[in-house]
């Protein structure tokens, strides 16, 4: 790979690239923990709250959690990506407006997109191939596609950790995408591919089905922060049922603030692009922002570490 | 990469450092127009941090002593919050004329934390000789817990202090292997903590905007006005909650001599420097000292350990916890506001007694 020559906009762009990633690691990932830290406590213990106060409290920490994973993870990437400009290289993109999916496949084509398409190369297609060629019928090929995504996520949830809650995130994600499967199979089926495609552009079908994505993502995402153990006491006290009402809660609160975020960006937001904005406002905008860092760093007084490290 | 392309990025760099450091200036000059901090004049409150630009006790302790460096005859009141809140700054300021009160008290302190704090302000006041100046030391068996039990990281030797923390916390100091170390000294952190004013100044912004969300949704101690703090009572499944609470805060059924070897060392090292040393024995309320272990073992432990210090002239013990009565207390180690004449009298009293120069107007 050879690098590019540098050119003032282009650096002056990365640079912009590796200050907003500072600034999705420093402040807002780091103030979602902060929060997610001060709200998982009154899950457990002394301190725990009860009844719907439990669901809903578990609600802002799932979805704290999710926030702050992303912020960090794609934080990151927008460093190493920046930095890697300013050397003249180019990386690939891991992250594409994964909130904006409209359900769990398109969420793994937004996602970690390195991992997906590592996934897909390496262990959906070759499985895919080596079933059609067992069982070579036309009918059976749905089958076989649902099939082969459940075991694929199910081993990239379970490749995440050693424990055995990392077995239930596996198996939460397969039923998830094999699940977004059979949905697509059955309504092509049941209303053809071109009244199935107006269904998907429909507004409220679409902010149901983003909404129930990242809802489910999030709910999936408790791995990384109970264990097998805390997940069977949390289930023994809000029940079936509190799951349920969290999904919806997550999935509702998701949607709502997916159509206000898009209507504000419709409304007031200018995509701010740093190559071609006055040098005083680009710069100005940056050092705003590295200040911020400054202090909130200084403020939660804690490190923000890569939080992929861990899996 | 080329030498061009180096040069490139370069000065797009120090465009970046430029801006940076325009903005921190800017910010620098509001900040202190904004949310100044106290003059050099005022004396120290720990009790009423919350008022201050600084918020809690700690940043007040290490960045807002400046209070400490005036001129004259001091008395530094040191020990954790039942010190805050029993020996007010202000009625013992009203009581005593021709001395300056500081109040150095901080929440859940240990006397290694108490010892920082003398510390702290020793390099304020800024001389080897202390003579003129009293220190009180608020003590109660809490204050005995030890480094291990108190402190997060579980280990007597490697501990970071919420003094520490501050230390820490713009850089100022590091973690040595002897303690801290580092570019700004312990007497030059007041001055220094300008330049991170801003900072400091913000922080305290954020916590006044987001003060109503996070009593929402975050578990924090209750913050009791004057009128709650004199009518409110515990009952007795409070009382039992609190009793186990104190448990599960001391970790270990007893205490050990460590903090009190830190204690019999504090009062040496201030004595040797010329400074009065009052060690004042604080109540708790009768059914707190009854229903747990520390307080007896407290009592055995204290006494041994003015047995060895009895013997310096500057030092004196003063024991308040004849003022046990539960119905002066809020909650379990708390004096209302109503009834802490005693404990401003008792405390007055003696300091009449040590004074050198009687400038008393009572």
């Amino acid at each position: 790979m050879a690098p590019m020559p540098a050119e003032p906009m282009a650096v002056r762009a990365a640079l912009g690239r590796v200050t907003v990633g500072y600034g999705k690691v420093l402040i807002l990932s780091a103030s979602a923990l902060y929060i997610f830290d001060n709200i998982v406590p009154q899950l457990f213990g002394a301190e725990a709250v009860a009844g719907y106060k439990l669901v809903f409290f578990y609600c802002i920490a799932a979805a704290v959690y999710t926030f702050y994973l992303y912020m960090n993870f794609a934080g990151y990437m927008d460093i190493v990506i920046g930095i890697a400009r300013l050397a003249g290289l180019e990386l690939p993109e891991n992250f594409n407006k994964p909130f904006a999916s409209r359900g769990m496949i398109e969420f793994w084509s937004r996602w970690h997109m390195t991992l997906s398409n590592w996934s897909k190369q390496y262990s959906f297609i070759p499985i895919m191939r080596a079933l059609m060629t067992r069982w070579p019928s036309k009918a059976a090929a749905p089958v076989i596609g649902i099939f082969t995504y459940f075991v694929v996520f199910m081993i990239l949830g379970a490749w995440h950790g050693s424990t055995p809650i990392f077995v239930v995130y596996g198996f939460v994600l397969g039923l998830g995408v094999s699940l977004n499967k059979l949905w697509q199979v059955v309504l092509s089926a049941k209303l053809g591919h071109k009244s199935f495609r107006a269904l998907s552009a429909n507004p409220i079908y679409t902010y149901t089905a983003r909404g129930l994505t990242i809802g489910y993502f999030a709910i999936a995402l408790t791995a990384f922060w109970l264990d097998l153990g805390d997940v069977i006491e949390l289930t023994g006290r809000i029940h079936v049922t509190g799951w349920i009402l969290a999904l919806i809660v997550l999935s509702v609160g998701w949607a709502v603030a997916a159509m206000g975020l898009d209507l504000l960006s419709k409304l007031f937001a200018r995509p701010m692009a740093w190559d071609t904005a006055p040098a005083g406002l680009a710069f100005g905008a940056m050092a705003a922002i590295l200040y911020t860092c400054v202090t909130a760093q200084t403020i939660l007084n804690k490190g923000a570490g890569f939080v992929y490290a861990a899996f | 990469m080329q030498l061009s392309d180096l040069k490139t990025v370069l000065g797009q760099l120090l465009l970046l450092l430029f801006s940076f450091l325009t903005l921190s200036c800017v910010l620098l000059i509001v900040s202190l127009l904004v949310l100044p901090p106290p003059d050099r004049a005022a004396p120290i409150d720990t009790f009423r941090a919350e008022n201050t630009v600084y918020t809690t006790s700690p940043r007040q302790i290490y960045y807002g002593r400046k209070g400490l460096r005036a001129e004259g005859e001091k008395v530094i009141l040191l020990g954790s919050s039942n010190t805050q809140v029993g020996f007010d700054r202000q009625l013992l300021a009203d009581r005593i004329d021709g001395v300056t009160f500081h109040n150095l008290g901080i929440g859940d302190a240990n006397m290694t934390e108490i010892a920082q704090i003398a510390d702290l302000a020793r390099a304020s006041i800024g001389q080897e000789n202390l003579e003129g100046h009293i220190f009180v030391i608020g003590i109660w068996y809490a204050t005995f817990i030890e480094n291990a039990n108190l402190w997060s990281s579980g280990d007597a030797a490697v501990f970071e202090t919420d003094i520490d923390r501050e230390r820490f916390r713009y850089g100022f100091q590091r973690a040595g292997a002897n303690g801290p170390e580092g570019l700004i000294s312990d007497r030059d952190a007041d001055y220094a903590a300008i330049a991170v004013h801003p900072f400091i100044a913000l922080e305290k912004a954020m916590r006044l905007v987001t003060a109503d969300l996070r009593s929402l949704f975050f578990v924090r101690p209750p913050n009791f006005d004057t009128e709650v703090r004199n009518t409110m009572v515990y009952s007795d499944l409070q009382k039992s909650q609190a009793l186990a609470y104190r448990r599960r805060y001391m970790t270990s059924d007893a205490l050990t001599g460590e903090q009190y070897a830190v204690l019999d060392a504090l009062v040496r090292s201030l004595t040797d420097a010329g400074a009065q040393v009052i060690v004042a024995d604080l109540p708790i309320p009768i059914w707190h000292a009854q229903g747990i272990p520390y307080d007896a073992d407290h009592s055995d432990r204290i006494a041994q350990t003015r047995a060895g210090l009895d013997e310096i002239a500057a030092f004196t013990y003063l024991d308040l916890r004849q003022l046990n009565t539960a119905d002066s207390f809020y909650d379990d180690a708390h004096v209302r506001p109503r009834d802490i004449g005693p404990w401003i009298d008792g405390l007055a009293n003696h300091i009449q007694t040590i004074r050198p120069a009687q400038n008393s107007n009572q």
